[in-house]
């Protein structure tokens, strides 16, 4: 199908939830309530190893308080995703040790004032090379130690998290770096970053006579909260109803502390037979909510003298914090893009997480990938310098191409337009003269530009099961709802899912109405991760849509009388024997007669994405279906006297696959930008020995509306077979490139280098203390 | 203490207590659930309201002073079918997660109330209080300015039709079924494809 074969997909459709949200009737956890309800907050441990005595006394005291919830109230008190709903050892400064539950608001606030905790503290690591160290104290009983070659060794005990490591194994190393003429080593770092969703979390619960308990949450997941209740309260999962609200943001956090927060709920609701609200201030969100992973990164790189890349040897090692329920997935994604989109033949990559005392990080837009795109970039940028060519040229040697084959071994069989896009973006920008022209700058505003290219698997790949359902159902009037089983939380993936069901059963897009993920009617799918939404995810809605078209036509052809050979057309709830528009039926007629003939008048379709074989020991394999593009420049002025960097545009190409709404594409990017530009210059969650002066978002600084730079997007649109309708991913495409471009453009108007993101006017003057570089 | 004001018109006369902000009278006492609570400290905007016609961080004002004050919030601003405003926001796609809309609107309908043509500048300073973390502010901006008539760049760029790949030139199509086998390499596609664009700023 071509384009102007599409009626529906393809065109900037209104969001299906934006009347809601712009009148304010949307309504987000907080706004529910229950009758009867009463409100639950937690006391988080300010200590980041310890074992702690709980007085509740005070706090019961509390006129209005109702019950004080201390571990041993928990009839499971760790949850199945590794961290605890309550402890009276806590691991980090965030671990719970007491849940307050009140009649009011208020008198919740005191009572978490009133409880009295004594910490007995315990030894306590907090940076990787500390809980590295032979004789670290060991934050995790399952920690293994890490061997001399750099390879997590299981039979000693240590601080390493042996289930995220994450070998790639390619070619013959020695080899590929005895060819090499130039072979340069660097160790790059990233910080936590926090994912400042503007809605704090809230959950509510709901005891359901007679045995069934609801469940109302801010979660990414639409079946994540029925796992933890019934978790938590070691039932059946079947008793437990989740039913998803709107979602103030998420970006991949609000998963498993919004679970851990419906177990704590529903254990208070079974400890007083009422409903429950927790809502966290923006203070325990930030605290307790997972962060990006840090990562620190030594990269040893050798290339020939013309640029031609080698041999590629890294270790990322992560911060794991004291729980971790992401990086043994997380590291499958930052295994297969540890080298970046190049054609390397020989490549040992070691990516493996880190237990430490610290806050604990979790999935962050990007899933790793603007770590290692930072790093990765730094490195390939600082060879170029070493070698004295253009980082320019460099990538037109090395980047992939339609038949090169990947760091896992696959071959890139699909339209590959990653050289192209860079030629393109290159030229737009004039990024070569600029940066001869800024080189020799001496003021004391320098410039410089700074260029990324990427790839990105598509969707989930390799990382998991690629599965999905939609439910389609008609009434006799010819609307229609459907139910998906992947979660909206402010991507517009309702709005995209509502196209593809209209495009691919001819119901008019006006009459179908997106309703909520319920446990209760759709399965569990898995989670909505990976920028899967669209490009798999909405293979099932495709196929839901074309099992009503298949009915519609079906129908039509009895009620239109057509002969077998005629062909029958669907668009905008109306039939028609095609070429003779004045033979047509309405959808509305048919489903009206089909259900008072007792005919079928809905479909529930599943999807699961071909499978996928990885070695684990080697990476190798076929790593994702299919890959996204894209490169990024970013042009920025830094202040040599204050430190101060102004990003002054970014530029951000992207191979879209096909952008069934670009305009909400185009939202997605420049979200992306902001986040990436926070990443690369000012965000950072900062810890010292385990504790974060960062409380609130008045300290912790994120975009406002007067950091914009000026944003240049191209979308490119490519003949991949994979995705709905051609779509591959967005969202954390949309980020991940920008940090990368912002630190190598800082390092090219200062022309020092680069090893650690964010690039703070702190850093820019420490960096400019150390003396000029030589010039490139 | 007693306190009279108005909200959305309506006059209302509520015993408040001391520490009593205007966002809990609003949110619990009224149900009006419009008006969000993102940091409680007055830096993220979205409890902003109109009090007397100005943008004000609802979780900064105490409910005991509101004696002869008139409130608007976002329930308050489309009792006569979609305000512009809100129409143009969702026209321009300048909504995701939508928490912090309503405080982006009210803080836009007090510009305008007050600046019926702002510069793209005085529209980000307008809008700064107001913290979005899904938009990065483009499509927010380019509602304003469309609702203004003052002209924007992203509104420029809505229109710009994504860039065809060789292949998609050539008449290939997107399949309706993805591969159910690994596809293998077709080499009469060749490896480089030529995609430019075409100069300029590619806007």
């Amino acid at each position: 199908m071509q384009q102007d074969q599409f009626g529906v997909v393809g065109r900037s459709a209104p969001r299906v939830d934006g009347y809601d949200k712009v009148t304010g009737r949307a309504l987000y956890t907080d706004d529910l309530n229950a009758y009867g309800q009463l409100y639950a907050g937690c006391v988080h441990s300010r200590k980041p190893h310890a074992t702690v005595e709980v007085d509740t006394a005070a706090a019961l005291a509390v006129p209005g308080v109702v019950k004080v919830l201390v571990e041993g109230d928990f009839p499971k008190p760790q949850s199945r995703y590794d961290w605890f709903y309550c402890t009276s050892h806590p691991r980090y400064c965030g671990d719970v040790l007491a849940v307050v539950v009140a009649e009011t608001p208020a008198a919740l606030a005191d009572g978490i004032a009133a409880v009295r905790v004594r910490y007995s503290e315990l030894p306590a690591v907090f940076t990787v090379a500390d809980a590295l160290a032979p004789d670290a104290p060991q934050v995790r009983e399952e920690g293994v130690a890490l061997g001399e070659d750099g390879v997590p060794d299981p039979t000693r005990p240590g601080n390493v998290f042996l289930a995220s490591h994450k070998p790639l194994r390619k070619g013959d190393l020695a080899a590929g770096f005895a060819q090499a003429d130039r072979i340069i080593e660097r160790t790059y770092t990233t910080p936590y970053v926090e994912h400042a969703y503007l809605e704090p979390e809230s959950v509510l619960v709901i005891p359901e006579p007679p045995d069934v308990v609801l469940v109302r949450a801010s979660s990414q997941q639409g079946h994540g909260p029925q796992e933890f209740v019934a978790d938590a309260l070691q039932i059946p999962m079947s008793r437990v109803r989740a039913v998803s609200t709107t979602v103030g943001g998420s970006f991949g956090s609000k998963f498993e502390l919004v679970g851990l927060m419906c177990g704590r709920a529903a254990v208070a609701m079974q400890a007083t037979g009422r409903p429950i609200k927790m809502t966290y201030t923006r203070e325990d969100s930030i605290l307790e909510s997972t962060k990006r992973h840090p990562f620190t990164t030594t990269i040893r790189v050798g290339a020939t003298a013309d640029g031609t890349l080698t041999a590629y040897e890294s270790a990322q090692v992560e911060n794991a914090g004291a729980y971790n329920n992401q990086a043994p997935w997380m590291n499958i994604r930052a295994r297969v893009h540890s080298a970046g989109p190049y054609d390397i033949p020989n490549i040992r990559t070691d990516t493996f997480a880190v237990y430490t005392n610290n806050t604990v990080p979790g999935a962050f837009r990007g899933y790793s990938s603007p770590q290692v795109i930072f790093a990765n970039e730094m490195a390939i940028d600082d060879l170029a310098d070493e070698l004295g060519i253009s980082v320019v040229d460099l990538k037109r040697k090395n980047l992939l191409r339609r038949g090169s084959i990947t760091a896992t071994g696959q071959q890139l069989v699909h339209e590959t337009l990653l050289v192209q896009m860079m030629e393109d973006i290159i030229r737009d920008t004039d990024y070569e003269r600029k940066c001869r022209d800024w080189a020799g700058e001496t003021g004391t505003w320098r410039h410089g530009a700074g260029l990324v290219t990427a790839y990105r698997g598509a969707a989930l790949g390799g990382e998991g099961v690629d599965a999905s359902g939609a439910m389609m159902i008609g009434m006799q009037d010819g609307s229609f709802v459907l139910r998906p089983t992947l979660m909206e939380f402010g991507q517009g993936l309702n709005t995209v899912y509502a196209q593809i069901a209209a495009e691919a059963s001819g119901v008019a897009l006006a009459d179908i109405r997106v309703e909520p993920v319920d446990t209760t009617i759709m399965a569990d799918s898995g989670l909505t991760v990976a920028s899967r939404g669209t490009a798999q995810g909405g293979h099932a809605v495709r196929k839901a849509g074309e099992a009503i078209r298949a009915m519609i036509v079906e129908s039509a052809r009895m009620m239109l009388g057509a002969r077998d050979d005629e062909r029958i057309e669907v668009r905008d709830s109306v039939a028609w024997v095609a070429g003779q528009p004045e033979r047509s039926v309405r959808v509305s007629d048919i489903w009206t007669m089909r259900r008072y003939t007792g005919q079928q008048l809905s479909t529930y379709q599943w999807y699961a994405a071909r499978p996928l074989v990885n070695d684990n020991d080697t990476g190798q394999g076929e790593a994702f279906q299919t890959y996204a593009y894209g490169c990024c420049v970013a042009e920025v002025s830094v202040n040599t006297t204050t430190g101060e960097v102004v990003v002054d545009k970014v530029s951000a190409y992207h191979d879209v696959g096909h952008a069934l709404n670009p305009g909400l594409v185009r939202g997605q990017i420049y979200g992306g930008v902001l986040m990436g530009m926070g990443f690369g210059l000012y965000e950072e969650y900062r810890l010292e020995k385990g504790v974060s002066p960062d409380t609130n978002l008045d300290i912790y600084p994120i975009a406002t509306s007067e950091d914009a730079p000026l944003i240049s997007i191209k979308l490119y649109e490519s003949a991949d077979p994979e995705g709905t309708y051609g779509a591959k991913s967005i969202a954390e495409n949309a980020s991940e490139m920008i940090g990368a471009a912002c630190a190598l453009a800082v390092k090219h108007a200062i022309r020092r280098p680069v090893s650690k993101v964010p690039v703070t006017p702190e850093y820019v003057l420490e960096l400019l203390s150390q003396g000029e570089e030589d010039a490139r | 203490m007693m306190v009279r004001f108005s909200v959305n018109g309506v006059a209302r006369e509520l015993d408040v207590e001391p520490g009593e902000r205007l966002i809990d009278v609003l949110r619990e006492r009224l149900g009006l659930t419009g008006t969000k609570e993102g940091c409680g400290i007055g830096v993220c905007g979205a409890c902003t309201v109109l009090v007397d016609g100005r943008a004000q961080n609802a979780c900064l004002v105490p409910a005991a002073s509101l004696e002869g004050c008139a409130v608007t919030t976002i329930e308050g601003l489309s009792q006569g079918g979609l305000d512009p405003l809100q129409q143009a926001f969702i026209d321009h796609q300048a909504i995701q997660c939508g928490f912090c809309t309503p405080g982006l609107v009210l803080s836009a309908k007090a510009l305008l109330d007050e600046n019926p043509a702002p510069t793209e500048d005085e529209i980000r300073a307008a809008i700064k209080g107001n913290l979005c973390r899904c938009t990065g502010y483009e499509q927010v901006i380019a509602a304003i300015a469309s609702v203004a008539g003052t002209g924007y760049r992203a509104l420029d760029d809505e229109v710009e039709a994504p860039v065809q790949s060789p292949e998609l030139r050539a008449g290939a199509g997107w399949p309706a079924e993805p591969p159910t086998a690994t596809p293998v390499l077709d080499e009469t596609k060749g490896t480089v494809p030529s995609v430019s664009s075409g100069g300029g700023e590619g806007r």
